[in-house]
């Protein structure tokens, strides 16, 4: 399959308009950073500590969005028709895909930075590449598991029915870690709960290199691209 | 000098899990031709469209478009078609222009031809209106101006004038008849048999996937006018229905030469009847 960096430029450009237009995508993004604003403005500091915080608005945009900006997009241009008319425009399944996340991986990188202040946490408490590189494979995982959603569905609502579990159980990880012990191990082992961890880790007891915690992502990672090729080249992008 | 083919068909058949949606179909198109699909809803028109842009495969036969086999039909070839089905998409909340704006950066165009194209479909004023805020004519003929942005060499067109009034189809028959003059092969369904009639340098009547007639529209009408017959309206009112003899010659010689004859028409069957002759059934 050939990929030309025309096309997949002309599918980002229409992506980035199609955010500014449709502000539905944006929601978890916004809501990450207002949340954690309204909760470090409300909540007593001994609860909500700078990991706390910083863990949920990491949750909300790269792991929320980054299934709603996968799958909803995706099911939209099915259910109006529009993906049909790109892949009969000469674009392939590829460069569609690579346009389509670059612009949802770049705001996931921005709201991820933009949440460390808004945590109120200093800037040198960070360890910036490790922190930028897990938040953002985290980010690239939940849309790929949005476009496996996407691919299944025929419509935003459909897709809305399917990711919302998915979105459910990934995003309250640090919830159900409260549960057990035995819930808190299971959930380690989830994208979602190695992003917690490592942020409380970085914030709490000073970081250092976790090979758990790169595997688990690792892991994650490959199986992300192995089921959503699976998905991809079973269904294709708009089958019939 | 003959064009050469630019579609041509043979022997595709399409079978579905438990009907045939297509039997044995062939025909070929030419540049600078537009060949009629013409058939009732369910006749199995959108499904050839769907097989030769390569969409869906073929039970049995082959086909090729500007000369790539259809099996072979990658996204490179959309380079150089363009097609108008009845449910293309348009990004509703982007303007007119920003709508074409997408196209001609994926298919490398020069951006100065969106006002040209948009201007010969008569939404140049328009274009910075938000898409979905169109009435349906004009978003018939922004999807029109979207699939010949590239000026593709095959243009196809999926019942393109479907619900639309009548000032529109005029418009969009006016297009369809200035892109076949400049070259494009244009390969239309349409269950409008005016439409088809008016439009078409060839067509193929379809019914449960099976082409029952072919030809030029004016030869197959003919084909069909078994009984001649000829319509007159003479000065004193009267209406006749005169069949082809030597008492109608002579009849309206006499007419004519005393200037009673007010109108005549030959009475030479519509595809229409000619679709329910040879089928049964009505085009709808």
């Amino acid at each position: 399959m050939k990929l030309s960096i025309r096309k997949i430029n002309a599918i980002f450009q229409l992506k980035i308009q199609s955010i500014f237009t449709n502000m539905s995508v944006m929601v978890a993004p916004i809501l990450a950073i207002g949340f954690v604003l309204i909760m470090k403005l409300s909540m007593p500091k001994m609860v909500a500590t700078g990991a706390f915080l910083l863990g949920f608005g990491v949750l909300f945009n790269a792991i929320m969005g980054g299934i709603m900006m996968g799958s909803y997009p995706l099911a939209e241009e099915k259910e109006k028709n529009t993906l049909r008319v790109l892949m009969t425009s000469s674009v392939n399944g590829a460069e569609f895909i690579i346009g389509s996340i670059l612009p949802s991986i770049l705001i996931i990188f921005i709201i991820n930075i933009i949440l460390v202040p808004v945590a109120g946490i200093p800037i040198n408490k960070i360890e910036w590449p490790i922190y930028l590189i897990y938040t953002t494979l985290s980010g690239l995982i939940s849309i790929l598991i949005g476009y496996i959603v996407g691919i299944y569905s025929k419509n935003q609502m459909q897709a809305g029915n399917l990711s919302m579990p998915i979105l459910l159980i990934f995003t309250m990880t640090p919830m159900f870690q409260m549960i057990n012990k035995t819930v808190a191990h299971i959930a380690s082992f989830t994208y979602s709960g190695t992003i917690i961890d490592f942020i409380n880790d970085m914030l709490l007891k000073g970081y250092s290199l976790n090979f758990k915690n790169i595997a688990i992502l690792s892991v994650w990672t490959i199986a992300g691209i192995v089921f959503f090729i699976y998905a991809y080249t079973k269904h294709g992008l708009d089958s019939e | 000098m003959t064009q050469p083919d630019i579609i041509t068909v043979e022997h595709i058949s399409k079978y579905f899990k438990n009907q045939d949606a297509l039997k044995d179909l062939s025909f070929s198109i030419k540049s600078g031709e537009i060949f009629g699909l013409l058939g009732p809803s369910g006749a199995g028109k959108t499904t050839t469209i769907k097989i030769l842009t390569g969409q869906l495969k073929q039970t049995n036969g082959s086909a090729s478009v500007l000369g790539v086999p259809i099996e072979e039909i990658n996204e490179s070839i959309y380079e150089q078609i363009g097609i108008v089905s009845h449910n293309s998409g348009l990004y509703d909340k982007l303007s007119v222009y920003k709508n074409l704006e997408i196209f001609t950066r994926i298919l490398n165009v020069p951006k100065a031809r969106i006002n040209k194209i948009l201007k010969q479909v008569g939404l140049l004023s328009d274009r910075k209106k938000i898409a979905g805020k169109l009435s349906q004519g004009m978003r018939q003929r922004l999807i029109l101006a979207r699939a010949v942005l590239h000026q593709p060499k095959v243009l196809f067109l999926d019942e393109p004038t479907s619900g639309l009034d009548p000032s529109t189809q005029i418009e969009i028959h006016r297009l369809i008849m200035e892109l076949r003059d400049n070259g494009t092969a244009v390969f239309l369904t349409t269950h409008n048999m005016e439409e088809a009639d008016k439009l078409c340098d060839h067509l193929a009547l379809l019914n449960d996937g099976k082409i029952v007639e072919t030809g030029t529209p004016r030869d197959i009408r003919l084909r069909h006018n078994k009984k001649k017959q000829y319509k007159v309206l003479l000065k004193n009112n009267q209406e006749l229905t005169l069949t082809q003899s030597e008492e109608t010659t002579q009849k309206i010689n006499w007419w004519m030469t005393s200037n009673e004859l007010v109108t005549i028409h030959s009475c030479e069957p519509t595809l229409e009847t000619v679709f329910i002759e040879v089928t049964g059934r009505k085009l709808i």
